[in-house]
């Protein structure tokens, strides 16, 4: 059906009804117009009119499709129907005059009243909601405007209006724009994606609907500030997604204006800020754990700014420099340095914000600080700078005056042990075994062998360089095994170490090894004795009971020769004294005078052997004199004795002039000399030469002063040359001799430090030498050349 | 045969150097009535000179006993021992060491050299004169007696 023809229908339709109900009722239109007539007609309008109104209604239901609540509509549409039908019923009550009936009516009349005015009730809000047709209109009008002002937006942005919208969708704030009042009118892309609408659903629609409850009030006064001209509003909140959930935004509301600076609108970026303050919670929460951290810890913690001003403590600093929790807060860090270090504090502080880093304060040096009472402590400082806008440093500090006294305690304890060590031995090691290339070696240790303390490093190998080829392997079996037997085999040593001057130095070492708490060996401590005073004295016993020996050897030969040659002539000199006196009783007197001649000989063979034997044993006793001895002095002394006692052979003997000093003792170099000339006389008995002669000369060779006496005698085989030098040995016993003086020669040269020798062949006479060194040392009561020597021959014996 | 020689002449070399020991040996020697003939040399070599010369006249010509010294120049008188006892031509002739001497390493070492007797000359001329005697005694019959015990053994087999 049209709009038309139902228009026409239910305009005409309660017209038709009402007109024929009166005719029905006064029996004839235009009848008697009585009061019961003007009745009819009265209701005849109302139920007009009730139906008139009724089909309007449904009219007006069914021309609007948009209207809701239908069902009130077609509540009160059956409300005015029923109502004309109660009026209609009126007409025909003076008729019927049915009380049942008319009650029926009247009640079916009441509920739906009542049912309709409940409805209508209901419905008020909504009512009231339902705006005006002007203002829709003006509604209307504004949008209008609106459209008119984007597209003129659009038009003058066309060139980059898609530009614009791209960045409208791609941005990730979500825009949207609204109305004055609040009626959402676009958005974008992120707006969808952050609150769960789609853009047909959201359009169209309060911006209440995206508000939580609670905020209500706040986007109200916002709405209406925005009205009056605030330009913009940028805060935090919360905005209600499409399934209800609630979402952190930071939101920023401005004003749309007309061309004409009207207020068309508002838009909102909303950015997603749940993730921040989801972030800022967790730091807050943080900061809170930290603050509880550096106020729980027993560690001084401070916190200075850039320029010295304490920004921060915690109670264990305060604690510790005494001073009560604030307090502290705002001075300078200066006030905890000692006094004498103030002044040069800062310096340290500018040049530690040059690099900042972090590292511990100090570098070295022992840092003090100071009480509020005065009191000093050592401390230890680590430094992290914290670099922001605001630079800090930030301090930690703890007391270390337990650990400095404990270290300091130690370290006397150590010093302690180190003192007796080097008093009470000749040198000693600190083994670390642990590290087993380290030793600790005493000054004393190196001072021993003669060095330094810098130069011998403290290394293991530097041990076995100061020991000899060999011995070395020794000593580390011994360590071993004294390690290895858990320390049972004990560590005693016989050590030869190498002096710096090349000596050996003998030394006992009882060394020991140390555990740790670990329950295993971590060092060793050996401590040196030096023996090389005994050793030498072992030596010296040695060498005494060697030399002992050879005086035994020489004594026992000197005894045999003794009785053999001084025997020999006592044999001799009886023998014939009894011939004499045998030949005497028989009166034979042929053999007396040759009885009587050997008789004489034999003694005096024994007057001069005893006389011999005696120089020689002068020469063992009595001490040798140091003094310079003119050669050609003494020599030419002993030849004018020769000459004046033996005047009756003819001898030539020359001397050399100026054969220069020797130093020695005149007596026995006279002894020596006096022994060679006569010699050189004695046993020249050849008959081939004229003139017996002797030379005396001298000349210098390796550093000694070598004397010859030279003559032209029968000359001497080579394999004699070392015999006739021997005590008592004689080469030829015709010519009278006790085989003494080449004894004395040897004897003597050899206590000036020299030696004897010949240089003869049979038929070309023989050259006695006796060198004498030119600088000859003084070795007597010279203990270092003594201990030398003794160190010397230690090495040639080992 | 006659086994035992008749002659009591025994011929002995003195190898000594000391002139007045020579004289007073030789006539302690000659003073036994017998009649000895004496041979001396200084020293080692003239010994071994003349033994050997001896030796070339005949074994007979060697002597019956060698009187040596041991203190001698040159070769000392235990080498001469030594090369007397090492020579088959000469180790059969009684050695006697006669010497003032008396130490006991030069003894030992005599005997071990095979010396036949070691004496030490006396001071006492008398007693000298006994010790003599009975040497000469005693190693005159030495040959005599080894050579009857050599015939002895001959004849027994």
């Amino acid at each position: 059906m049209t709009s038309k023809p139902l228009k026409n229908f239910l305009l005409l339709t309660p017209l038709g009804i009402s007109l024929l109900l009166v005719a029905f009722a006064s029996d004839g239109l235009f009848g008697d117009l009585s009061n019961y007539h003007l009745h009819i007609w009265m209701d005849a309008f109302l139920g007009f009119s009730y139906l008139l109104i009724a089909g309007a209604l449904i009219y007006f239901v069914r021309a609007r499709e948009d209207v809701k609540f239908t069902f009130f509509f077609i509540l009160f549409s059956i409300f005015n129907i029923i109502t004309a039908i109660f009026h209609f019923f009126d007409m025909f009550s003076p008729y019927w005059g049915s009380p049942s009936i008319d009650l029926l009516v009247k009640s079916l009349t009441a509920v739906v009243s009542v049912m309709t005015s409940l409805f209508v009730w209901r419905s008020i809000p909504f009512a009231i909601s339902v705006p005006s047709p002007e203002l829709l209109d003006k509604k209307n009008r504004e949008l209008l405007e609106l459209n008119i002002q984007l597209e003129k937006l659009a038009v003058a942005k066309s060139q980059d209006s898609s530009q614009l919208d791209s960045i409208f969708n791609s941005t990730g704030d979500a825009i949207l724009l609204k109305n004055p009042d609040g009626i959402v009118i676009n958005c974008n892309k992120s707006f969808t994606e952050l609150y769960g609408y789609t853009k047909e659903e959201i359009i169209g629609r309060s911006v209440k609907d995206l508000v939580p409850a609670d905020k209500y009030d706040q986007l109200h006064k916002i709405m209406s500030n925005l009205r009056k001209g605030k330009t913009t509003y940028s805060l935090e909140t919360y905005g209600i997604k499409k399934d209800g959930t609630r979402c952190a935004i930071s939101l920023t509301v401005s004003p749309i204006y007309s061309s004409d600076r009207k207020i068309i609108g508002a838009s909102s970026i909303a950015r997603d800020i749940s993730s921040r303050i989801e972030f800022e919670k967790k730091l807050s929460d943080n900061e809170q754990l930290m603050k509880t951290v550096i106020q729980s810890v027993t560690t001084g913690i401070l916190s200075v700014s850039e320029r010295g001003v304490i920004t921060l403590t915690n109670s264990s600093l305060n604690n510790m420099f005494g001073y009560e929790p604030g307090e502290l807060i705002g001075q300078k860090v200066e006030v905890l340095v000692p006094k004498r270090y103030r002044d040069s504090h800062p310096i340290y502080r500018q040049a530690f914000w040059r690099k900042p880093e972090n590292r511990q304060m100090g570098a070295g040096r022992e840092l003090t600080g100071v009480r509020k009472d005065g009191r000093e402590f050592p401390v230890e400082i680590g430094l992290a700078p914290i670099i922001h806008e605001r630079n800090e440093v930030l301090a930690s500090v703890i007391d270390i005056s337990e650990r400095r006294f404990a270290e300091n305690y130690l370290l006397q304890e150590h010093d302690t042990i180190k003192k007796v060590l080097e008093l009470n031995t000749d040198g000693w090691w600190d083994w670390d075994l642990r590290n087993p290339k380290t030793v600790y070696f005493s000054p004393s240790f190196k001072a021993l062998f003669g060095y330094k303390d810098r130069e011998i490093s403290n290394e293991y190998a530097s041990w076995k360089q100061l020991t000899f080829n060999n011995e070395f392997e020794e000593i580390e079996k011994n360590l071993q095994l004294h390690l290895m037997t858990d320390g049972k085999h004990p560590f005693h040593q016989k050590i030869r170490y190498k002096h710096k001057d090349g000596t050996s130095v003998w030394t006992i070492c009882k060394g020991m090894a140390f555990k740790g708490e670990s329950g295993c060996f971590e060092r060793m401590i050996g401590v040196h004795f030096d023996i090389s005073k005994e050793i030498k004295l072992d030596s010296d016993l040695q060498r005494t009971n060697r030399e002992l020996q050879l005086r035994s050897d020489e004594m026992e030969q000197f005894i045999y020769t003794v009785s053999h040659d001084l025997k020999s002539p006592l044999v001799t000199s009886m023998s014939f004294l009894n011939f004499l006196r045998e030949d005497l009783e028989a009166k034979k007197y042929d053999e007396v005078e040759d009885s009587a001649i050997e008789l004489e000989k034999a003694l005096k063979q024994m007057r001069s052997l005893i006389h011999d034997i005696l120089e020689v044993s002068r020469l063992g006793t009595v001490k040798l004199l140091r003094e310079p001895v003119n050669l050609t002095h003494l020599i030419d002394n002993i030849v004018q004795k020769f000459m004046d006692n033996d005047s009756t052979i003819p001898t030539r003997i020359t001397v050399q002039r100026n054969m220069g000093a020797v130093e020695g003792d005149p007596k026995r170099l006279s002894a020596l000399f006096e022994n060679l000339i006569t010699n050189a006389s004695k046993y020249n008995k050849r008959k081939d030469v004229k003139e017996k002669t002797i030379d005396v000369f001298s000349e210098i060779k390796n550093q000694e002063y070598r004397i010859c006496v030279r003559d032209n005698g029968p000359g001497i085989h080579a394999k004699f040359h070392t015999k006739i030098f021997e005590l008592f040995h004689r080469l030829d016993t015709k010519v009278e001799g006790t085989g003494v003086g080449l004894a004395i020669v040897a004897k003597v040269a050899e206590q000036h430090d020299g030696t004897a020798w010949v240089e003869s062949e049979p038929g070309r006479g023989s050259s006695f030498w006796v060198s004498l060194p030119m600088t000859r040392k003084v070795t007597i009561g010279n203990d270092d050349a003594v201990n030398k020597r003794i160190r010397n021959t230690e090495n040639l014996a080992h | 045969m006659q086994l035992i020689r008749e002659s009591e002449t025994l011929k002995i070399l003195l190898i000594e150097d000391d002139n007045a020991h020579a004289k007073i040996l030789s006539r302690t020697i000659q003073s036994g009535g017998h009649t000895n003939y004496i041979e001396r040399a200084t020293d080692g070599e003239e010994a071994f000179s003349l033994l050997n010369r001896l030796h070339h006249q005949g074994p007979l010509a060697l002597p019956d006993i060698i009187l040596l010294d041991l203190k001698l120049p040159k070769i000392s008188g235990i080498e001469i021992l030594r090369q007397l006892k090492d020579n088959k031509k000469f180790c059969f002739i009684p050695v006697i060491i006669l010497t003032t001497s008396n130490a006991q390493k030069d003894k030992s070492l005599a005997y071990q050299l095979n010396a036949n007797s070691y004496l030490v000359k006396p001071d006492n001329p008398n007693e000298l004169k006994i010790m003599v005697s009975d040497l000469i005694k005693y190693w005159g019959t030495w040959n005599q007696t080894v050579e009857l015990l050599n015939h002895r053994e001959s004849h027994a087999n």
